[in-house]
């Protein structure tokens, strides 16, 4: 729940984020904007170099060239200049002077002739010296007149030649520098070239490290914690990782989305596992955090003790005080629980006023003792509720893991064994559980499931005792008594299925069973002209309780053609008096259709006298714990006779019950008990011994 | 789907054998048969010279086969004009006429005129009887007034007859191209003659000679003037030169 940010910061950020659906248009726009621009900016660069080292090159190399062969053809000029001086064959001189005058003429040395009139008149110069060369060699021209004009032509010569040489060297200084410079444009151009396309290279890779940047901050990387994030979630994590930051608005409504999912899948988590009127862990919550605390105490050899606390006499409460005080105490006891126990043992609340208790890492298992002590002290502070003030008690079973369970269903099925032990016992307590219990169990669950079937087995028997008039000489009326033959051949005493066949909701159709037999039974009887006997039939507490038991009646007794006061039924003392005024009532309605009713083992339970006279009743029977020990116990042979007197002055009539010897028969006849059954007189008798009886018995009455 | 097939329908022309390029019809060449060192024809009739080594060299460039045939100068330029030849190399010199009627190609050496004569004459004297090439520049630098007045000008058909007739007294100069009628003066029958007065090179006597291209082809004159000027860049023209020139003449 923590990790799903408030949303006052998610808005915060709202209006900073980006947009990604944005930043999908611009960057490739911008990014081909930039790159067509660059290529721009290069191509251009490159083109004006190369149209400058073009242009340079070109021209240059044109002048350069010019330039190269004007100084060639200069040096030649000059050499064959020499030549010409030195050269003393008139037919070799005369074609070295044509050359030098060819040469002169050629564009290449006018182009010179502006740097210096000495290469400009070239050719009048050398038309001189090969005038004057023609003279030398001329027969009319003395000796001393040729040498003066040799000497003449020479010093011209070597005047000229200094100057073309001058004129030369410059010339080839001025392309040297001229070649070196033109290089260095180029040079620079390309350095300049190099230096754009460096810049633009080193924009493309920042640009493109921000990119990548960028993308990793507002995509990669809230994506992977968001994936984290969404395993942990899964993995049912109780405590998530913070949500990444968002910062572009597409992964802000990602990232809320995932915060909103975490908090509704933690809050659904949360209520499929918890109680909600406690807060405590439901049976699911309890279960799976069972299982953990189980596999971590195997790992480590240790125990758990796993307790069930139910609260004692809850429901009277809730039925007295109302649902809300019940929520109220269930609340205040889950408080007080949890502040009983260590943070890593656990408290749940499978519902009701059911608590499970479950406590880790024990050794021992008395270690679990001082803590269910601490349980049931909480549960028994006082605690109020409005203007009332109660005390509560607890009975706890326990069951311990590995002990008694290696599994959740065995462990909690064992603990509830225990509890239901102390409940048994008279609640407010613990008790661990035992093997035994569990055979007591087993036996019962047995019982259960045979009972199942027995009716439509005809398992079922009734036997009839008789009940003696007060002289003990005739049969007055008989109890139906059922029995339980197994299909194994047991015998199954009704003391032990009929709690069960209580609580399996069996009784129901099995009363039916008996009231139906006890009935057709009579009927044959008085088909057979015994008409003077009564049947008494035993009622449980849910039948009586059942709306359709007085239909019921009435079907049967029409059926059989029964008169309703041929039939007597039986209640409980205990029955009846557990909620008195409900019993009147409905004894009222059973009254109504003209059947006797008698309670049964009358002075066990806490009858109260002002109940007892408003109960429309015929008779009570005494139960036979008095009887038995009418001879030797003054105090129960005190309470015979009270009872016998209270009874008659009732109007009721008294029923004793096992009577077994002489002496009995006696004092209860002294007594002046109405109605007297027991192994002295009869025993249970199955309905054929019974009608042989009447028979004789009505024999000897004719007789 | 269907405007796909189409293209696909001509797939089948890529397998077929390139076109083999019709066989181009030799480009015709002309020169002056008698312009030494320029053109000539030898003992068996074929031509040589320096414009013939040029104009094979630019066949080359251009990956042509080239015919070359002799022509008088004058035939030239009309012959260039109607289209009949492809190339002309007779050292010919820019002017505005000629520029009318044929392509001019870049310049692939420099010139410029001279008057030739005995050898110590006076060029007052000798220009009086001057012998030209029929329809050269010269001839008609020399029909301008004030220039040929009290001129006797003698148009012959080509440089050689001009020669040919200075040296056997027909005309007592002659103006020529510097560079025509230097080899003339190296020769034996040149030594007593020379060069009168000093090169002229103004008035279009002078400057860059040209190969001239047939009216209107203009590809043919552009691919001429890359291939003049690979031929120089390259240094196989000076290389040309030098065979027959003792020093650079571009």
């Amino acid at each position: 729940m923590s990790a799903v940010q408030p949303a006052k910061s998610a808005g915060d950020d709202a209006a900073r984020r980006l947009s990604l659906r944005k930043l999908a248009f611009w960057v490739p726009v911008w990014s081909t904007l930039m790159l067509v621009l660059g290529v721009v900016v290069v191509v251009l660069m490159s083109d004006s170099v190369i149209r400058l080292a073009e242009s340079v090159g070109g021209r240059t190399a044109t002048r350069q060239m010019e330039a190269l062969r004007a100084v060639g053809n200069l040096e030649r000029l000059i050499a064959l200049g020499d030549h010409f001086n030195s050269e003393r064959d008139p037919a070799r001189w005369r074609e070295a002077g044509l050359t030098m005058q060819a040469l002169a003429a050629h564009p290449s040395i006018a182009s010179l002739a502006g740097r210096s009139s000495v290469v400009a008149e070239t050719f009048d110069t050398v038309a001189v010296m090969m005038a004057w060369r023609s003279r030398e060699v001329s027969p009319e021209v003395l000796p001393a007149e040729a040498e003066a004009l040799q000497r003449q032509r020479e010093v011209m010569w070597q005047s000229r030649r200094a100057a073309l040489k001058e004129v030369a060297d410059k010339e080839a200084v001025r392309v040297v520098s001229e070649h070196t410079r033109a290089a260095d444009e180029i040079a620079d151009g390309m350095r300049s070239v190099l230096m754009v396309t460096l810049g633009g290279a080193i924009i493309v890779a920042v640009s493109g490290m921000l990119l990548i940047l960028l993308v990793r901050r507002q995509v990669v990387a809230p994506l992977v914690s968001l994936s984290d994030y969404l395993h942990q979630l899964r993995k049912g994590a109780q405590t998530l990782p913070a949500l990444p930051r968002a910062r572009s608005v597409e992964m802000g409504a990602v990232v809320d989305a995932a915060g909103v999912l975490a908090a509704s899948q933690q809050a659904l988590e949360h209520a499929a596992l918890h109680d909600t009127l406690t807060g405590l862990s439901n049976r699911y919550g309890l279960e799976a955090r069972l299982e953990q605390a189980m596999a971590y105490a195997r790992r480590h050899g240790k125990r758990l003790a796993v307790m069930f606390v139910d609260l004692d006499r809850f429901k009277t409460i809730n039925d007295s005080f109302g649902h809300n005080s019940g929520d109220d105490l269930l609340r205040i006891i889950a408080d007080r629980y949890r502040a009983c126990l260590r943070d890593t043992d656990l408290v749940a609340r499978l519902g009701g006023d059911e608590f499970v208790v479950v406590m880790n890492e024990l050794d021992n298992a008395s270690d679990a003792i001082p803590v269910v002590r601490k349980l049931l002290e909480a549960t028994g502070r006082e605690m109020n509720l409005g203007q009332m003030s109660l005390r509560l008690t607890a009975s706890v079973g326990i069951a311990l893991f590995p002990d008694n369970g290696e599994d959740v269903s065995t462990l909690m099925k064992h603990a509830d064994i225990a509890m239901y032990h102390v409940k048994a016992r008279g609640r407010s307590g613990f008790q661990f559980f035992d093997a035994a219990m569990h055979a007591a169990v087993a036996e019962r669950l047995s019982v259960e499931t045979s009972l199942i079937d027995a009716l439509r087995r005809n398992e079922f028997q009734l036997h009839y005792q008789p009940q003696m008039s007060a002289d003990g000489t005739r049969v007055v009326a008989v109890e139906a008594l059922i029995r339980w033959r197994r299909a194994d051949g047991s015998m199954v005493s009704p003391a032990d299925f009929i709690p069960v066949a209580e609580e399996c909701g069996m009784i129901l159709p099995i009363g039916e069973w008996v009231l139906r037999q006890a009935l057709k039974t009579l009927h044959g009887w008085r088909c057979k002209g015994l008409r003077d006997i009564r049947m008494a039939v035993n009622l449980s507490v849910l039948q009586l309780r059942d709306v359709g038991l007085p239909a019921l009646l009435k079907r049967l007794l029409a059926e059989f053609d029964i008169p309703p006061e041929a039939l007597e039924l039986e209640v409980t003392e205990s029955m009846a008096m557990s909620d008195p005024e409900k019993t009147i009532a409905i004894l009222h309605d059973l009254r109504a259709l003209g059947v006797s009713l008698s309670i049964d083992d009358f002075g066990t339970g806490y009858s109260s006298l002002a109940y007892l006279k408003l109960f429309p009743i015929d008779r009570l029977k005494l139960d036979r714990t008095f009887v038995r020990d009418i001879e030797a116990d003054s105090a129960d042979a005190d309470i015979c006779t009270a009872t016998v007197v209270m009874a008659h002055s009732l109007k009721l009539q008294l029923v004793a019950e096992g009577v077994e010897t002489c002496a009995q028969f006696d004092f209860l006849r002294k007594l002046g008990c109405d109605l007297l059954q027991g192994y002295y007189f009869h025993r249970p008798l199955s309905a054929a011994a019974v009608e042989t009886l009447l028979l004789s018995q009505q024999a000897q009455i004719a007789a | 789907m269907k405007r796909f097939l189409y293209p696909a329908l001509l797939l089948p022309l890529l397998f077929l054998p390139a076109p083999v390029p019709a066989e181009e019809p030799p480009l015709l060449v002309l020169v002056t048969p008698r312009s030494l060192p320029f053109s000539s024809l030898d003992e068996e009739g074929r031509v040589q010279g320096f414009n013939v080594d040029v104009g094979q060299a630019i066949c080359r460039e251009l990956k042509r086969a080239c015919r070359f045939e002799t022509r008088r100068f004058p035939e030239i330029i009309p012959e260039l004009a109607e289209g009949r030849a492809a190339l002309g190399l007779a050292n010919f010199l820019k002017t505005p006429e000629r520029a009318r009627l044929v392509g001019f190609s870049v310049p692939y050496w420099r010139s410029s005129s001279i008057f030739v004569g005995r050898a110590g004459a006076s060029l007052e004297e000798a220009r009086r009887r001057t012998c030209v090439i029929a329809g050269s520049v010269q001839q008609a630098w020399l029909t301008v007034p004030e220039r040929g007045h009290g001129v006797e000008l003698i148009p012959l058909d080509s440089n050689q007859a001009v020669l040919d007739t200075l040296q056997r007294g027909g005309c007592s100069a002659a103006l020529l191209p510097l560079m025509q009628a230097f080899p003339f003066l190296q020769t034996e029958v040149g030594k007593g003659f020379g060069f009168l007065g000093t090169p002229i090179a103004e008035d279009g006597l002078g400057g860059s000679v040209h190969i001239a291209v047939r009216q209107g082809d203009k590809a043919l004159l552009e691919a001429v003037d890359r291939a003049i000027l690979r031929m120089i860049a390259s240094g196989e023209h000076e290389a040309l030169a030098r065979r027959y020139f003792p020093f650079s003449i571009l």
